[in-house]
C-alpha cells in the first residue's frame, strides 16, 4: 500500500511543482520558478485547443458508432431463433484483446493508398479512392475507424450480457399484451438496460480520452496537427521537445478534466450497489 | 395469417444471419490481412493491386524476426508482464480484502483515489515518473517497468476483487475464526479459494495489459529492457517499414493473448466492467 501510494502521490506533487517551473533541457539542473506563466501560455496555445477539439471529435464519433454497432450486435445475439451465437460471441471478442499498437499497424497497411485492400475494394465498386492517412480531412476519421474496429466488441459483449440477464417474464408479459418487437425493445429492453449503457459509455469515454497508441502509430498526429489528440501532444511536448514544465501544466489541465469525469462516474458506480 | 407471420420471421432471421456474417467478415479481414502479409515475400507486401493470398508463401519474415529481434524482446516481455502481474494480483487482492472487511476512516476516499488512477491518461503520470526514474537510474531496467505496470494494474485488481469479496458472506470467515483460524489463515484458506474466478480474471487482465502496453514501454525503456510492442515500433523506425517482419511479430504478440482468452472465456465480461456486471 505504501508503495502504491508513494508511486502515486510523489509524482503528483512533483508534477505540480514542475507545472510552475520552466523545465527544459537547458535549465534542467535548476529550473527557474515562473509562476502561472505555463498556464497562461497554454490558454493561448492554439495547438493545445486543437488537440482538445480533436480528442472531443474522436471521442464523440468513435464511442457513439461503437455503441450503435454494439447494440445491434448484442440484439442479434439475443435473438432466440438464431443458432451459433456462442461461437459468434467468442469470435467477436478477438479484436479487443489485440494490442492497440498491432491494430495501428494493421490499419496502416489496410489504409495504404495504393496497395491497401480498402481502397482497392472501394475503387473496384466504383466509389473512387480515399487518401485515408495522408489527407487532413480524413485522418482523424481513419483513427476512429480503427478504434471502432477494436472496441465495438467490448460494447457488444457488455450490452449482450446486460440484455441476457434481464428477467424473461417481463418480456413475455409484454408479448402477451401484444407489444410489437419495436415496442418491446423501446419500452422494455432499453429502459432496463439504461444503467449498463451508462457504464459502457463512461468506460469507453474515459478510455477514448486516454487513447495514444493507435494515433501514434497510425497517423502520428498528422498530417499537420489534424489528428493530434491531447495525450499525443502532451507526449510530444514532454519527450520530443523536452519542455517538461509546460507538459506538466498541460497534464495538470487534463487531470482536472479527468477528475470531473471520473468523480461523476464514481458516484454512479457506487450508487448502483 | 399464421403462414405470413412465420414467413416474415424467417426473413428477419435471414437478415440477422446476413448481419452476423458481414460483421464477422469485418472483424476478421484485418486479422487475415496481417496473417497473409506475414507469409508474403517482400515483393508482394505493397503490390498494387493488392494480393490477397500470397503467391509464393515464405517463412523468411519469421526467421528474420527470430534471428534479430525475438530474444531480448520476448524474454523482456515475459519477465515484465509475468512479475508485474503476480505482484499486482497478490497486493491487490489483499488490499481489496482489507477494503471489504475492515472499516477504517477515509475508506471511500482511498477507494476513489485508487479508482481514479486507472482512469487518468497515463501521460499525466509519465512526466514526473520519467524525471524521478531518471534520477534513480531506473530507466531501461526491468524493475522500472515492473513497478509501473504493477501500479497501473493495482487499481483494476482492487476494484475487481472488491466486487468478488463483497459477495462473500462474513459468517463464513467468522466460523473459521471460531475454529481457531487466524485473520490471514481465513483469508488464504477460505476467502481466496472461494473467489478464485476473480483471481483468474484479474490475472488475465493484468497480464494482457502489461503484455500489450506500449506507451510506458516507449518512454521508459531503450534497448535493454524493451518489450515486444516496442520491438515492432523499432522495426518501423530503423529500416523503413519492414511489413513482413512487423506482421510476423504482430502474430507472435497476439497469439498467446487470444489463446488465453479462448481458454478463459467466462471471466472476460466480468473483468471488463470492473465486476460491475456478472458475466
Amino acid at each position: 500500500m505504501t508503495l502504491l501510494l508513494s508511486l502515486n502521490i510523489i509524482p503528483l506533487i512533483y508534477s505540480v511543482w514542475l507545472a510552475f517551473h520552466n523545465w527544459t533541457i537547458a535549465t534542467r539542473l535548476s529550473p527557474p520558478f515562473v509562476g502561472v506563466e505555463n498556464f497562461v501560455k497554454l490558454f493561448q496555445d492554439s495547438r493545445f485547443g486543437n488537440s482538445l477539439l480533436n480528442t472531443l471529435v474522436f471521442m464523440a464519433t468513435a464511442v457513439s458508432v461503437e455503441f450503435l454497432f454494439g447494440l445491434a450486435i448484442a440484439l442479434a445475439l439475443t435473438k432466440r431463433s438464431i443458432r451459433g451465437t456462442r461461437v459468434f460471441r467468442t469470435a467477436v471478442t478477438i479484436p479487443m484483446m489485440i494490442a492497440p499498437i498491432v491494430v495501428g499497424y494493421t490499419f496502416r497497411l489496410l489504409f495504404h493508398p495504393s496497395a491497401g485492400p480498402i481502397n482497392h475494394f472501394l475503387s473496384s465498386v466504383g466509389m473512387g479512392w480515399v487518401n485515408w492517412i495522408g489527407s487532413s480531412k480524413v485522418a482523424l476519421f481513419s483513427v476512429c475507424i480503427a478504434d471502432i474496429w477494436e472496441w465495438t466488441p467490448f460494447m457488444a459483449l457488455i450490452l449482450w450480457s446486460g440484455i441476457y440477464s434481464q428477467p424473461l417474464d417481463i418480456h413475455e408479459a409484454a408479448m402477451v399484451d401484444g407489444a410489437s418487437s419495436w415496442k418491446l425493445f423501446r419500452y422494455v429492453t432499453l429502459p432496463l438496460l439504461t444503467p449498463i449503457i451508462m457504464v459502457c459509455w463512461m468506460l469507453r469515454i474515459v478510455d477514448a480520452f486516454r487513447t495514444f497508441d493507435i494515433v501514434y502509430i497510425l497517423t502520428g498526429g498528422g498530417p499537420g496537427f489534424s489528428s493530434e489528440v491531447v495525450s499525443l501532444y502532451t507526449y510530444k511536448t514532454a519527450f520530443s521537445f523536452f519542455k517538461m514544465g509546460y507538459a506538466a501544466a498541460m497534464s495538470f489541465i487534463l487531470l482536472i478534466i479527468a477528475i470531473i469525469v471520473v468523480s461523476q462516474f464514481f458516484s454512479k458506480f457506487i450508487k448502483q450497489r | 395469417m399464421k403462414a405470413k407471420f412465420r414467413n416474415s420471421r424467417k426473413v428477419g432471421d435471414c437478415l440477422v444471419y446476413l448481419f452476423i456474417i458481414v460483421v464477422l467478415l469485418m472483424f476478421f479481414f484485418p486479422i487475415f490481412w496481417m496473417m497473409s502479409t506475414a507469409i508474403k515475400p517482400e515483393s508482394e507486401y505493397l503490390a498494387s493491386p493488392p494480393i490477397y493470398l500470397p503467391q509464393k508463401p515464405t517463412s523468411s519474415a519469421f526467421s528474420e524476426v527470430y534471428k534479430n529481434l525475438l530474444f531480448p524482446a520476448l524474454s523482456n516481455s515475459i519477465i515484465v508482464s509475468g512479475l508485474s502481474t503476480v505482484l499486482a494480483v497478490v497486493v491487490g487482492s489483499l488490499a481489496a480484502y482489507g477494503f471489504v472487511r475492515l472499516n477504517f476512516r477515509g475508506r471511500k476516499h482511498i477507494m476513489f483515489w485508487i479508482f481514479s488512477t486507472r482512469m487518468f491518461p497515463p501521460v499525466i503520470a509519465a512526466i514526473p515518473l520519467f524525471l524521478l526514474f531518471n534520477r534513480a537510474n531506473l530507466i531501461d531496467t526491468h524493475l522500472g517497468l515492473i513497478l509501473i505496470y504493477t501500479v497501473f494494474n493495482l487499481p483494476f485488481v482492487v476494484i475487481l476483487m472488491y466486487s468478488f469479496f463483497q459477495t462473500l458472506p462474513k459468517e463464513l470467515e467468522e466460523s473459521a475464526w471460531i475454529e481457531g483460524c487466524s485473520y490471514l489463515g481465513s483469508f488464504f484458506r477460505i476467502s481466496l479459494p472461494l473467489t478464485f474466478p476473480g483471481i483468474v480474471a484479474s490475472t488475465l487482465f493484468s497480464f494482457i495489459f502489461a503484455w500489450n502496453e506500449f506507451f510506458f514501454a516507449l518512454i521508459f525503456t531503450r534497448t535493454r529492457a524493451g518489450t515486444l510492442p516496442l520491438a515492432i515500433a523499432g522495426l518501423h523506425a530503423t529500416w523503413g517499414v519492414a511489413w513482413g517482419q512487423i506482421a510476423a511479430l504482430t502474430i507472435i504478440i497476439t497469439l498467446p493473448v487470444i489463446t488465453l482468452c479462448f481458454v478463459l472465456q467466462k471471466q472476460l465480461v466480468r473483468g471488463m466492467t470492473f465486476g460491475a456486471l456478472k458475466g
